[in-house]
């Protein structure tokens, strides 16, 4: 039988184990998505590139990265780096701050992955901006960098939300599979809870009900910024929240009348 | 009247803002310009005509290396655009930096208009200026001002594009050419997008910078412009010029078939 009241505990007092872990799953997702915005911009202007070096490259990556594992690519930074001693992630102090190892292995290896996905959303975003633009630019003597800066981010930014919102989802939920490198995060501790009290359901359903909360209290801060960021023309068109997690209108008339 | 938005300072001397020569330009096995030459003085304002294909556009988007050129030469105050001769006197390719340097003094028009839908019609016309030239943004905002209230969009400058008419729109674009104080302005058919009652506006803004003394070139059918405005005419076919000269001359008396029959079919469908 489905144990509420170990449930319900878990869920209305969690421990301060579990606390932690929610707390490092929170803040690993957070850096590492934004580690991977920064490097994807990086690698979606080198695969825009006019020198066929950069764009091989940048290409290679993103080949790679989305052509194996995110599991695979975790035990082989961390754990296949060590064992063939090329390198040793350290435990790291900074002030009253410490990072240990393998946390900085986690981030960095979900950065890295995150970062193919990421460029070629803002690849796709940036060519989407109308080849219009980027020849008004040009006439108006702008340079490549210029028209990059003030003609085309600002236009891609706006395309590039709506599924940097569920890139960011998917990353609180990849966090889980940080356990296997042995980052004490939700999952794990709740990996662990469950081997000493084999209360398997009760303390999985209380994780999923977790992240749950995680991607929900998400969901409103993606449509808030949506909203802020959508053109002022097209404001009535935007999904609510409700629309976004019960399922939208069959139509959407406002996209019609934003159009043009 | 306003004082003049036309900046003076590079017209003091008559030698030639516009000198094309030769000008050859093919996609493919197609030479859509065969050999083009045009000198543009000063003040002048010279309006293109020519059937569709007749590669009256992409000359003018040769003119400021939208297009690049296969040969010939293309000099705007006297520098070339878009290439220099190398040691053995062939054309090289200019990196993207110089030649845009080189367009800053080039005002481009487009058909569709092309504003930047993310900024305000004060933004499209003051951000160009700081972001390319380096101008304090107060100062570009307040000529800004002054030029859109010289194409008549002093209560618009708020609004985004997305809120203008077609009218408008290629109002705040001429203003957006103009912040750069080009040297030069090119128009590719700058009424052919619009709405019939939106092309006037557009039309008598354009008139007015041709009495101020701006050196233009014109791609437009817009007949009653070239007559008013123009000091000459040019008709394009085949990729060649195939006659040019005053505007009344050239369609009172057309020496040649093809300008003949193009301006009549002209006639016919503005009757």
């Amino acid at each position: 039988m489905f144990d509420w009241s170990f449930f319900g505990d878990a869920v209305f007092h969690p421990s301060s184990q579990w606390v932690t872990g929610l707390w490092r799953t929170i803040y690993i997702s957070v850096v590492a998505q934004a580690l991977g915005v920064v490097f994807g911009l990086f690698i979606a202007l080198a695969r825009r590139s006019r020198f066929r070096l950069p764009r091989a490259l940048a290409g290679g990556y993103v080949w790679i990265i989305r052509g194996t594992p995110l599991l695979v690519q975790l035990v082989i930074v961390y754990n296949g780096l060590a064992a063939t001693n090329i390198y040793r992630f350290q435990d790291l102090t900074v002030g009253s701050i410490s990072l240990p190892g393998v946390i900085q292995a986690a981030i960095l290896t979900l950065a890295l992955n995150e970062t193919a996905y990421m460029s070629e959303i803002i690849r796709a975003a940036l060519d989407a901006v109308d080849s219009g633009q980027t020849e008004a630019a040009k006439a108006l003597g702008m340079t490549p960098a210029v028209t990059m800066r003030t003609v085309l981010l600002p236009q891609a930014a706006r395309t590039v939300i709506p599924p940097l919102g569920n890139e960011f989802n998917l990353m609180m939920k990849s966090t889980s599979l940080l356990s296997v490198i042995g980052v004490q995060e939700m999952f794990l501790t709740a990996q662990s809870i469950n081997s000493a009290t084999f209360k398997t359901f009760e303390i999985f359903a209380a994780a999923a009900a977790y992240y749950l909360l995680l991607t929900t209290v998400w969901g409103f801060i993606q449509a808030a910024i949506e909203r802020k960021l959508g053109d002022p023309g097209l404001r009535g068109s935007r999904p609510s929240f409700r629309d976004r997690v019960f399922g939208g209108r069959g139509t959407q008339p406002g996209l019609l009348e934003g159009a043009r | 009247m306003a004082a003049s938005i036309v900046s003076s300072e590079r017209l003091a001397d008559d030698r030639p803002v516009l000198e094309a020569r030769d000008v050859v330009k093919a996609f493919g096995p197609n030479r859509v310009l065969d050999g083009v030459s045009m000198t543009v003085r000063p003040r002048e304002a010279v309006v293109v005509i020519g059937p569709s294909g007749s590669g009256k556009t992409t000359f003018l988007r040769c003119l400021n290396h939208l297009e690049s050129i296969d040969a010939g030469t293309i000099h705007v105050l006297g520098e070339p655009v878009g290439y220099k001769e190398s040691d053995d006197g062939k054309l090289k390719e200019e990196g993207p930096r110089t030649v845009a340097r080189r367009r800053r003094r080039i005002g481009f028009v487009f058909q569709r208009f092309n504003l930047f839908p993310h900024l305000s019609a004060l933004d499209n016309v003051a951000v160009p200026p700081v972001k390319v030239l380096g101008v304090p943004k107060d100062e570009a905002r307040e000529r800004a001002r002054e030029l859109l209230a010289r194409v008549g969009l002093a209560d618009k400058e708020n609004a985004r594009p997305s809120a203008l008419s077609g009218g408008q729109q290629q109002r705040v674009a001429i203003a957006r050419a103009m912040a750069m104080r080009p040297a030069l302005m090119l128009f590719d058919e700058p009424t052919s997008a619009l709405d019939p009652e939106m092309v006037g506006e557009v039309v008598s803004v354009m008139k007015e910078l041709a009495e101020d003394g701006m050196t233009m070139v014109v791609v437009t059918h817009e007949m009653a412009f070239a007559r008013s405005a123009a000091d000459h005419l040019v008709m394009f076919d085949g990729g060649k010029i195939v006659e040019s000269g005053p505007p009344e001359q050239l369609i009172a008396d057309p020496q040649h078939a093809r300008t003949r029959s193009f301006l009549s079919m002209l006639h016919a469908s503005h009757a």
